[in-house]
């Protein structure tokens, strides 16, 4: 049975290694890019040294900074386990009839479907875990430096980035797995279950993407303008806020026009009046150290997703499709 | 003798449309089985239960002795769907290869040779084989298994008529080097009547008839003869069908007792002119007429 999954679905396998081949090249390249350039303009020494890097690393960022954005476009690509692997894994076969042939041999339907479903899973668990430590190495320079305090906000906590690091791209891919195979077993046809499977994975990621910094309530910091608050570099900012001596919300817009003066027909706000009036400023924020718990919690619900749709999908497979 | 196929009272239900109803049958083995029907007579939906891809909804039914799905059973039968489906981007060699993935005991030498035998190249893609070879293909698979059990599910179909005797030719070889059972449908008699020992005739989701072809040939007889004397033969014997003109009558009768009226020409019915007359027959449930003559010639 693991020589057939391997003959009927080594196309698709092979596909997603070739793929990973490609990134994982890119992601070796600019490490090795990034690593050099620290190298030669003396940044790593001055990191090691722990003198001021400012503005190296100001010159490194500058080149450098938006290079993790390239990973916020692969945000959706555990999605492709369900497209590819979970969708056509049981329709495929009954749009053409095969799971006549598949399932009347001396293997049983469910010994078919488990080992099936446990190669995709292992493949998809390998193929996330790759993506995930490829990013992990990534953000090594960048975390060198928040980690510093000599700029940079970029890091594992960021939207985009938090998607793919930990175990939670491992956890999309199972989902979107588990939903397009039970997709696939429902409706029987590759290309409707490939839909189901994207609009259904939307609208579990979608309400994820926005929620995952409030599963925790978010930390607050707060003080007079002007003054820096203690908000470590390394933690997410959810907001920034404005509000009045008394306490209330207050538009920046609102407050600047307690303080503007104008020069002909230019406008400026004198900051030390906005401190003076007892505005003050308040952040809210996702602190580092809680990267696991938000991983775990938002892991959790793509696990939980997932056992339940394969449960779907063995049963009606099993009971329903002849 | 052992039996290939027994249900009672076997039924099985899409909704609240019954495919099968109140099937009850007992297939010996060791016999050329055919399934004939009109489309939607619920043959297919027989050979799926046999095969276990489906449960039933009532009744009960035991292939080789045993449930459909335990696994000693699952080894002895073969299955060949509808429209004979392979994995089209396979060769061939990759499919006789996979037979012997999934079955323990699949004679993967003898597939191959087979096939090389009818010509056949190894390494073609399926999704290129003709019809004919494409058939053949799936039949090699199937009997590979080396199966007690053979079923097929209107095998012929969609073949052409030199590919259609190659298929029954390289089955009846095996049927004869083997002694295995088999049952295959179709929903022409014309497919089947030269292979067949045994006839089970389905319509609108029942059995109607079954029953060895030689015993339904034994009594059945067409008789010809005046109108005027039709009424004393129909209210002696058992009528299956009746065509009348003017002054003639037809009547194709299940002869229980000899016709002794000179007036009437009697002729052996064909199995294609049986099968019609059963078929046209509104519906009789399990072959009552058939259940005497059948225990009759065994005894």
């Amino acid at each position: 049975m693991i020589a057939l999954t391997w003959r009927q679905h080594r196309a698709q396998l092979l596909t997603a290694a070739a793929l990973l081949a490609v990134l994982s090249g890119y992601v070796l390249f600019m490490g090795h890019q990034m690593t050099s350039y620290m190298a030669s303009i003396g940044l790593n020494a001055c990191l090691s040294s722990h003198g001021n890097c400012n503005v190296l690393a100001r010159a490194f960022l500058d080149r450098f900074g938006s290079t993790p954005h390239v990973f916020s476009l692969l945000d959706l690509v555990p999605l492709l386990a369900g497209l590819f692997w979970g969708a056509p894994l049981i329709a495929r076969e009954t749009e053409r009839g095969t799971h006549r042939l598949a399932w009347t041999q001396s293997v049983s339907r469910r010994r078919w479907l488990t080992v099936k479903l446990a190669a995709f899973t292992g493949a998809a668990i390998l193929a996330a875990a790759i993506v995930s430590m490829l990013l992990a190495w990534w953000l090594r320079p960048f975390n060198q430096l928040i980690a510093v305090g000599a700029g940079g906000n970029v890091n594992r906590m960021s939207p985009g980035v938090f998607d793919l690091s930990g175990t939670v791209p491992a956890a999309g891919a199972l989902f979107a797995f588990a939903l397009g195979t039970a997709a696939g077993a429902l409706i029987r046809r590759t290309v409707p279950a490939m839909a189901v499977t994207l609009g259904g994975y939307l609208a579990l990621w979608l309400p994820l993407e926005s929620q995952r910094y409030h599963f925790i309530t978010p930390l607050t910091a707060h003080g007079p303008f002007g003054s820096t608050l203690p908000v470590p570099p390394s933690a997410y900012v959810i907001a920034n806020s404005y509000t009045t001596a008394s306490g209330h919300p207050i538009d920046f817009s609102v407050m600047a026009k307690a303080c503007q003066t104008s020069h002909g027909n230019q406008t400026s706000v004198r900051l030390s009046c906005l401190a003076a009036k007892g505005f003050q400023f308040s952040t809210t924020y996702q602190p580092d150290s809680r990267f696991w718990s938000i991983q775990g919690m938002e892991t959790g619900i793509f696990v939980a997703a997932t056992v339940v749709l394969l449960g779907i999908a063995a049963w009606w497979a099993a009971r329903r499709i002849n | 003798m052992t039996t290939a196929i027994e249900t009672t009272r076997l039924g099985r239900r899409y909704g609240r449309r019954w495919a099968l109803q109140e099937c009850s049958l007992s297939l010996p083995a060791g016999h050329v089985i055919g399934l004939v029907g009109p489309n939607g007579a619920g043959k297919t939906t027989l050979l799926h239960l046999a095969v276990g891809l489906l449960a039933p909804s009532t009744g009960e039914l035991s292939v080789l002795g045993a449930p459909p799905r335990a696994p000693g059973t699952r080894t002895k039968v073969a299955f060949v769907a509808q429209d004979k489906p392979l994995y089209p981007r396979f060769t061939v060699a990759d499919t006789l290869r996979m037979g012997g993935w999934l079955n323990p005991g699949f004679d993967q030498a003898r597939a191959s040779a087979h096939l090389t035998g009818l010509g056949i190249p190894l390494h073609q893609r399926v999704g290129r084989l003709s019809g004919g070879e494409h058939a053949q293909v799936a039949l090699a698979l199937a009997l590979g298994k080396r199966p007690e059990l053979l079923l097929l599910d209107e095998p012929v179909a969609n073949l052409d008529p030199l590919a259609r005797r190659e298929f029954m030719q390289v089955l009846m070889e095996e049927v004869a080097e083997t002694g295995m059972s088999v049952v295959l449908s179709s929903h022409l008699i014309e497919d089947l009547q030269r292979a067949c020992d045994y006839l089970v005739l389905m319509s609108r989701s029942r059995v109607q008839l079954s029953a060895t072809t030689d015993d339904l040939l034994a009594v059945h007889q067409i008789l010809t003869g005046p109108r005027s004397h039709a009424e004393a033969i129909t209210s002696t014997h058992t009528v299956v069908q009746a065509s009348y003109t003017d002054r003639q009558a037809n009547l194709l009768i299940h002869a229980s007792r000899p016709v002794i009226d000179p007036a009437f020409t009697v002729r052996p019915a064909t199995l294609e002119e049986l099968v019609l007359a059963y078929m046209s027959q509104p519906h009789t449930g399990t072959a009552p007429t058939l259940r005497p003559v059948g225990s009759a010639t065994e005894a």
